[in-house]
């Protein structure tokens, strides 16, 4: 049992410090999954809270220690589908969001705005994916998932995520072609 | 697109250039793929252009220290408020759920109710074998007397029987009432007492 598993081996027998410990580790991870989806960072905050309060309530529902991580990304990425269905549409990343992070401040407006304007294109490409191929995408990208855990968690065969992931870059490309070229 | 040597045709490259960006290639699969990107080059440009996207893919909003904070203070305030619930709530279970009976088994009023209980039973016992006898009371009202000599226990402190034969009053004993349902001549006549945990 390694270090992390250990603490959620605590956490899960009511260690208050352990979850604290959890929750700092986890946090930034969290929301950026959380925003990547929702597209704005209030609602990522909304997400992320949720999520950890849902770890605490339904930390016996964890079977296996080592299945923390996907656990709690796959967690966070469906309640922030959820919040984005109960907004009444598709996540579309807010420009302002994006512009503070999108290009260096010693970068000229031209390049800022540019630059704000290919990463909304990356997310409303990303939002309009159809979900099987989305989820898998970003548990791997934003989760840091390997295939093997998120096929755990998705309950299918690793070539199937890995062959869902390899459609999905292939409908972003062709989706943002004219950024990023075309064959 | 084209095939080299290798055998490795460019369609299985994009699921296995896709795999790459992940890390999740086997040593043989990347000495795949560095053979055919070798000798393709619309799969080296398709390489670099799928790279060019991970790059703004895997671009995310960072939390501020302020925000990271405030969510942590947030999260375990919650968690304190919900324990502060489930505490109460937990508390408040066994009284809601205690049976009637169960009131006469603990508490400063165990003494006295299990002496009130074996009284009632008494009573009741009698009055179902014998019929109760409805006596006019000191106040007015009525006693409820089992009819046996040897007990000779009288009940007082019942109100006159309404139409339907029931009386009920509070007993002198703080949080204890009686209620009487006298039957016909013949039929069975229950006298209740029922009592308020107290704490």
């Amino acid at each position: 049992m390694d270090e992390l598993e250990g603490l959620v081996e605590r956490m899960r027998q009511d260690d208050r410090a352990a979850y604290e410990v959890l929750l700092d580790r986890f946090q930034p991870a969290v929301f950026r999954l959380a925003h990547r989806v929702t597209g704005n960072r209030e609602d990522a905050w909304d997400v992320v809270q949720d999520v950890f309060l849902a770890v605490h309530t339904k930390r016996d529902e964890l079977r296996e220690v080592s299945r923390f991580r996907p656990w709690l990304y796959r967690m966070a990425y469906c309640r922030a589908v959820d919040m984005v269905r109960a907004r009444g549409g598709r996540a579309a990343p807010a420009g302002d969001d994006f512009l503070a992070s999108a290009a260096p401040a010693s970068a000229g407006p031209t390049h800022v705005v540019e630059a704000a304007a290919l990463t909304g294109e990356v997310g409303r490409a990303l939002a309009a994916l159809p979900e099987r191929f989305r989820e898998p995408l970003v548990l791997a990208t934003h989760g840091d998932l390997t295939y093997e855990q998120i096929a755990g968690e998705l309950g299918c065969p690793v070539g199937t995520v890995r062959s869902r992931i390899a459609t999905a870059r292939q409908l972003l490309r062709e989706r943002l072609a004219a950024w990023f070229g075309v064959n | 697109m084209t095939s080299d040597p290798t055998g490795s045709g460019c369609e299985q490259m994009l699921e296995l250039l896709s795999a790459g960006l992940d890390g999740a290639l086997t040593f043989r699969e990347r000495e795949q793929v560095e053979a055919h990107a070798a000798v393709c080059e619309s799969c080296r440009a398709e390489q670099a252009r799928m790279s060019a996207l991970e790059g703004e893919l895997r671009r995310c909003e960072e939390p501020a220290p302020g925000e990271l904070a405030a969510n942590r203070a947030r999260v375990l305030a919650s968690l304190d408020r919900e324990a502060s619930r489930a505490r109460g709530v937990a508390a408040s279970r066994p009284r809601q759920g205690r049976r009637w009976w169960q009131m006469f088994l603990g508490g400063a009023w165990q003494p006295s109710m299990a002496l009130a209980l074996a009284v009632v039973l008494l009573a009741v016992v009698t009055v179902r074998r014998q019929g109760p006898a409805i006596l006019p009371g000191a106040a007015g009202g009525v006693a409820a007397q089992a009819p046996s000599a040897e007990s000779g226990l009288v009940l007082a402190g019942l109100p006159p029987p309404d139409e339907d034969g029931r009386a009920a009053a509070q007993s002198d004993r703080e949080g204890v009432a009686m209620r009487l349902d006298a039957g016909a001549p013949g039929e069975t006549t229950i006298l209740w007492v029922m009592t308020n945990e107290t704490k």
